[in-house]
């Protein structure tokens, strides 16, 4: 045992398998809690259960929700035509900060990876297949714009086509507030194919 | 330490903290190499899109021979392959591409002809009217020329004798010997060939491999064949590289392949 304690050590133990944190940081924090006030403690140990109690998968987007449906499923007022397809919930979080959509999402749990070997059987996409049966006209696809999220975006792109259905992808190029002039090739030529007419 | 400036070719990246990418590029000069790249995620990065696989870059990095992870200072683009990811086969015929550079090459280990080889390869995937599986089979077989494993697509393993694909139908392939054994042999052999790991494999398809030693990849990349003779001349680049290289066991990229062809409920 490196500490004196017991109780220390398991601490520093558990903080250091979190991604990022290092055995180092761990026991920063984990000195930092020891001189906290007992009830910062009991509140961090009870927001970790809550969140793990609380806190499940909606049956219908698959985002990271406490009431199922989600609230943005069961939201009447939103336009359930519209599928977003996203990687991740914290997609969804930025989305819904632009208050530009109104449509409903979809969280894939990830991106194909040919190099990982994720594979779409991997990924929550049959229960989009099983989605697109209720009356939907356009599904929206906003992959990261890395390999992983254009491979996505291909494979979906061609499993979804053939069902009539509308199959859009977000637009890609140069950032708001960037310079054309450090933009690389990559972006440039994105930038112009998805140009649009003003 | 020395700034030095390379061609290089990205095989994967990967986070590092909140807004830097460790990079494993195939180099030009100095072969397999990691590098951090400093505030690579943040979008108004002077870096943008460029560490992606399968990008061609020319990088400038701080180099210290004691350290396994150098610095990249600056980027920039020597050719853009646009269509790589235009569909489905393209693309994971690409990546399988990189990963197999990334597991059979060891860090640090220079080799230009292999380097070469990759970049002209992506970029005869890139071009139109290309067969992707084309572009795997000659990619394959001239990385293990290229890593001296050269097969003999000439003379029987066993009496040394010229063999006339162009009269035989079938040969015996021993891969771990790396040669074929003629029509005549495999009687004489015939169960000692089961055991020593020999595979039936076309004469056409043997011819197919022959030239691919001599073509260029862009010309293998147009070349007209049936589509069994792909596959068959894919399967044989596959097996000869697993075989020689010792770290290939599989690649994921063409399992990707393989599994992309989804099912959908209400597919007819």
């Amino acid at each position: 045992m490196i500490y004196t304690s017991q109780a220390l050590e398991t601490l520093i133990g558990e903080f250091s398998k979190l991604p990022g944190i290092g055995r180092k940081t761990a026991q920063r924090l984990a000195l930092h809690l020891l001189k906290a006030e007992s009830e910062d403690a009991e509140r961090l140990a009870a927001a970790i259960l809550d969140v793990k109690r609380r806190i499940r998968y909606c049956s219908v987007c698959l985002n990271i929700t406490e009431k199922d449906p989600c609230s943005i499923c069961s939201d009447a007022g939103r336009d359930h035509a519209s599928i977003c397809v996203v990687e991740d919930p914290s997609d969804v979080i930025a989305l819904e900060k632009t208050n530009e959509f109104h449509g409903v999402y979809h969280v894939l749990g990830g991106a194909l990876s040919p190099l990982e070997g994720i594979t779409p059987d991997q990924l929550r996409v049959r229960e989009l297949l099983n989605r697109l049966r209720g009356g939907v006209t356009e599904v929206i696809l906003a992959m990261n714009p890395d390999v992983e999220g254009e491979a996505t975006t291909i494979y979906l792109g061609n499993l979804l086509k053939p069902l009539g259905i509308r199959v859009t992808r977000i637009a890609r190029g140069v950032p708001v507030g960037g310079d054309l002039e450090f933009a690389d090739e990559a972006t440039l030529v994105r930038a112009l194919e998805g140009r649009i007419v003003v | 330490m020395s700034i030095e400036k390379t061609e290089a070719i990205v095989l994967r990246a990967v986070n590092y903290r909140d807004s830097s990418k460790i990079v494993t590029f195939y180099t030009k000069r100095y072969g397999k190499m990691s590098a951090i790249a400093k505030g690579a995620r943040n979008p108004k990065s002077k870096f943008g899109s460029l560490f992606q696989p399968l990008n061609y870059l020319q990088i400038v990095f701080y180099r210290r021979e004691s350290r396994e992870l150098q610095y990249v200072s600056s980027s920039d683009f020597v050719r853009y392959f646009k269509s790589l990811t235009s569909d489905v086969d393209r693309f994971s015929i690409a990546m399988s591409l990189i990963e197999i550079i990334n597991r059979v090459m060891h860090d640090e280990e220079e080799n230009e002809a292999v380097f070469t080889l990759l970049a002209d390869s992506l970029g005869a995937l890139d071009g139109p009217d290309t067969f992707p599986r084309n572009t795997f089979a000659h990619f394959g077989l001239n990385l293990a020329i290229a890593l001296g494993f050269t097969p003999n697509f000439a003379e029987c393993l066993h009496c040394s004798e010229p063999i006339d694909l162009e009269k035989e139908r079938k040969v015996y392939y021993v891969v771990e010997k790396g040669g074929p054994v003629c029509e005549k042999c495999t009687s004489v052999l015939s169960e000692g060939l089961h055991s020593a790991g020999a595979f039936e494999i076309s004469a056409p398809a043997l011819l197919i491999l022959r030239s691919f030693t001599r073509l260029t990849p862009a010309a293998a990349a147009r070349a007209q064949m049936e589509q069994a003779l792909r596959n068959e001349i894919s399967n044989f680049v596959f097996i000869y590289l697993k075989k020689h290289s010792g770290t290939l066991k599989e690649i994921k990229a063409l399992k990707f392949l393989a599994t992309s062809q989804y099912d959908w409920p209400g597919k007819e």
